[in-house]
Formats: C-alpha cells, structure tokens, sequence
C-alpha cells in the first residue's frame, strides 16, 4: 500500500523536517504560565478540532470555577509527537467567557501539555505510535470536505480526479483543477492531509499546490484564488472548517471509488444533518482521537483531562450550564452518539454501530432545527416504536 | 395458468417496480453521458438504477448495488439506499488520463 510504505520509509525525517520548520514560538505572546489562568488544560494536535474545542473552552470559561482550555495547533502528527515529549514550542489559543480567542507562548524550554488531538490514530503518523501509558479516547466525527469557491460551477468531484489533480498537477488532464497554484495542500503530518491521501491512494508526498499551514488558511486559500478563477480553486479541509465558512466556500459532493454518483457529508448541498457520514455513503470521515497519559488501569491520570474527554464522548455528565454534545454538533462536527455506522481504523471497512444511548433525534434538531422524532421529557411520554427518551426525544432504543 | 409471454411480462413489471423503487432513492443532480451508468465490467445490465437514477456516473454500479435497504458489507454503504441528493462526477468523460477498468497510472 503506498501510504505505508512511505510512512515506514520516511517516518523520522519527515517529522523532524516539519518540527523544525513549524515549532518556531511567537515572539510577541506573553507566557502562558505568567497569566494565571484559571485551572488550565494544555493539549495539541491539529486544527481540525480548533474551532469545536474553542466553543467549548468558551462555555468552560463562563463557568462559577472557570476552566481555561489552551491548544496549540501545529498539525496533528507534529502536535502529538510534542505531546510524546512534553515539548510544545508553539503558541497556545485560549478562550475568554466572551468567545473570543487570545493567545500565549509555551514556556521557553517547551510546554508540557495534558493531551492532545488528532482525527486519526497515533500510528497513521509516520514514525509514531502509542505508548503503552498513553490512552486513545474517542473524540468527535471528524469529516474532510473537500472545498472549492461558492462562485465555482463545479458541483462534485471523484475520488479518481482528485487522484490526477493532485498527483498530476498541470498535467492532470482534470479541468478545471488544472492550476497547481490554485489548489491548496497541507503538509505530510497534517491528518486531513494523510486522511486524503489514504482515501485516494496517493503518495502523501506527491502532493501538487500549494501548501497552507492550517484549515482556515486553506479556506483562504481558496478564497483567495477564486478572485480570478473560481471553478479552478480545491483545496480540503475539517468539517467544521467547511461549514463555518459557508459563505464563501462550498463542499463538493464526494465520489468514492465503487460509487456511481457522488454525495455530500449532509442529505444535500444546503444541510447540515450530516446524514451521508452517519449513514456511511459519505466515505470521507473518521473518528477523532483524544490522547492523554493513563495509569495501569487505563483511566486519564490528570483528573482536569479525564472530565474533558468524558464530556466529549458523554461518559462524564458535563457541568451545569454547558452542553458539549450540542457544542459539538453546532461546531459541525458529530458525536459518536448520532452515529449509525463506525468504521476501522481512520479510512477502513464501514460497518453497523448502535451507540450505547442514541442521539440521532437530539443531533437532527440541533443542527437543522427540525426532526420529525417526538419531544419528550420521560419514557412514558414515548409511543411503543421509539420508546426510549433520549435528549429530549424519543428514541428506538 | 400462465403463458410464457405472460410470464415473461411479469417479470419485466417486477424488475421495472424493483428498478423504480430503487430509483426513489438518491435524488441525481446533474447530468451524465447517455449509458454511462456502469459502463465498465458490468455483469447485469446496468444501464441506470431506473427513475431518478438513470444514467448517474460512469464508474461500477449496477442497478442491483445501487439500492441496497439494509448493508451489512462493508461496500454495500458506498450504495445503500438513501433520499439524498447526490451529484455524479463522470470519470471517463472528464479525466484525460482514466482508463475505465484499469488501474490509475503512477504518479511520476
């Protein structure tokens, strides 16, 4: 398989390349320690789940005994591995009560972090892999949409194409994605980089573009190109990233190898029910990875990034005042909990899943603002096809 | 009893009923080449998923595949019935380089 046999090849020097090229430190934030922030929680890994962490650091921080939730983003294989080594050199994002998003500098000998984030597993980064007192615990759905402008007359794109313009640039013959400037590409340790290049077997090397550093500057990217030629613009990004940024971009249905006709993450090009990656007909999503150092018995032993991961997958009820699960849902990414399919790996075989308490009626109404499930506030408010209240709806189970 | 005709004709109206009803699922935007539809190494007659679906893509459905009710494979959710939109992308018509039923060439 081509991806594996790159990783293997190249593991090291590929990560110790972008280390050195990324993990320059801000010069103008003040030092994260000096500003006595109340109850923080480090963690690093990629911008996939930047804006969702965000909003819900957001709430945490409006809380009576307020947490503050601090990530930096260099990439999700390059966030992981400062993890490993308690060695962030980046600068960190917080969030204020407000929403809105500040920054600090990691200490100068490199910041230790309580966890960290990716949309894959530890070992889909080249030369990494998960260390026997290191947990993996589930995080969100994470999709990769794949982006060109809203003024772009192109409506779809296949797993196929998106093999030519990508492996072959210039001489992809795959009008209108012909343009290797307006097409933005992440770095080898980027997850929707690696994700992408799995999904399509491409070598995660042999990407033409332009390479961008985050998911928002791909948004920008594309933005950006558009100014001259719109329908020549691609570039791929987090779902949320899409999402937030509906107004100048827009996600182009997804052709998988095998299908005939290509679908969006959601029922159609306007929704946001996300009901092609719950159902499985949208190939292009993953679940997301939480990482944090566990004692023998597998449980997180920093107590703070216990309660975050617990309220991220519903195991832990979240604080009074903040719903993660609508936090998360508003954010656009998914909740284990509003899945139907689950899958192995980061891009393996899809199969059936019935979460343990199903919110496909609580997702449904938060992200589009309708469902056609009854409300409920108890069991007995439920009819005898959907007995169970879930969430405030009735559910089959 | 039945003639061979009637028979005959029966089972066009079932395979036209099961055809239609497979082809109230995706809703197809866009447009494909006339026979598109599983062009390529097709074992039953493919020639469109019937209704809405007719003449979406060009790759490897078969109108059999395309609108499995309950998947329990894992290729089987790539075409499992839905009410979705769906948008074809038609390889062989816009990728110079592909060549149905053969393996994509090396990247240089």
């Amino acid at each position: 398989m081509i991806v594996n046999r790159v990783r293997g090849r190249s593991a090291h020097a590929l990560l110790a390349g972008a280390l050195a090229l990324t993990l320059a430190p801000s010069a103008l934030a003040v030092p994260c320690s000096e500003l006595n922030l109340p109850n923080p929680i480090y963690g690093a890994g990629g911008s996939a789940i930047t804006a969702t962490l965000g909003r819900v650091a957001t709430a945490l921080a409006g809380l009576p005994e307020p947490i503050t939730v601090l990530f930096a983003d260099p990439g999700a294989c390059i966030g992981y591995q400062a993890f490993l080594e308690s060695n962030v050199t980046t600068t960190f994002k917080y969030w204020d009560a407000a929403g809105a998003q500040l920054s600090c500098d990691p200490e100068v000998t490199g910041q230790q972090v309580d966890f960290a984030h990716m949309g894959n597993t530890a070992d889909f980064c080249p030369g990494l892999t998960l260390p026997a007192d290191v947990g993996d615990f589930t995080a969100p759905i994470q999709t990769l949409n794949l982006i060109t402008s809203v003024n772009s007359s192109e409506t779809s794109i296949s797993s196929e194409a998106l093999y030519f313009v990508y492996g072959f640039g210039a001489e992809g013959s795959a009008a209108p994605w012909t343009v290797e400037a307006n097409l933005a590409k992440r770095s080898s340790t980027s997850f929707v980089h690696l994700f992408l290049a799995d999904s399509i077997k491409l070598s995660p090397e042999k990407f033409k573009g332009v390479q961008v550093g985050t998911n928002q500057e791909s948004v920008n990217a594309v933005v950006a190109a558009a100014a001259t030629d719109p329908d020549s613009t691609l570039g791929y990004v987090s779902g949320s990233a899409a999402d937030n940024n509906r107004d100048t971009v827009k996600t182009l249905a997804y052709q998988h190898t095998g299908q005939s006709c290509g679908y969006y993450p959601d029922s159609d090009e306007t929704s946001l029910d996300k009901l092609n990656v719950r159902q499985g007909l949208y190939q292009l999503w993953t679940p997301g990875h939480f990482f944090a150092r566990v004692d023998g018995s597998g449980a997180a032993v920093n107590a703070r990034v216990a309660e975050l991961v617990g309220w991220f997958d519903g195991s832990v009820p979240p604080p009074e005042g903040v719903n993660v699960t609508s936090i998360i849902i508003e954010s656009g990414d998914i909740p284990s909990c509003a899945m139907q399919v689950t899958r192995e790996g980061v891009a393996g075989p899809i199969s059936s899943f019935a979460p343990e308490q199903p919110c496909g009626c609580f997702f449904e109404s938060e992200a589009t603002g309708a469902t056609s499930c009854a409300a409920c506030t108890a069991d007995a408010d439920c009819g005898a096809t959907s007995p169970k209240c879930r969430f405030g709806f009735c559910e089959a189970y | 009893m039945l003639k061979l005709d009637e028979v005959k004709l029966f089972g066009v109206l079932v395979s036209l009923a099961l055809s239609l009803a497979c082809g109230d699922e995706a809703t197809v935007i866009g447009n494909a080449p006339p026979g598109a539809a599983g062009s390529v190494g097709d074992p039953v007659g493919a020639g469109g998923a019937g209704g809405t679906d007719v003449g979406a893509g060009g790759t490897a459905g078969t109108s059999g595949e395309a609108c499995v009710e309950n998947p329990t494979a894992p290729e089987q959710y790539l075409v499992r019935r839905t009410d979705s939109a769906c948008r074809p992308f038609d390889n062989v018509a816009r990728l110079g380089l592909y060549r149905a039923g053969e393996p994509l060439p090396e990247v240089p």
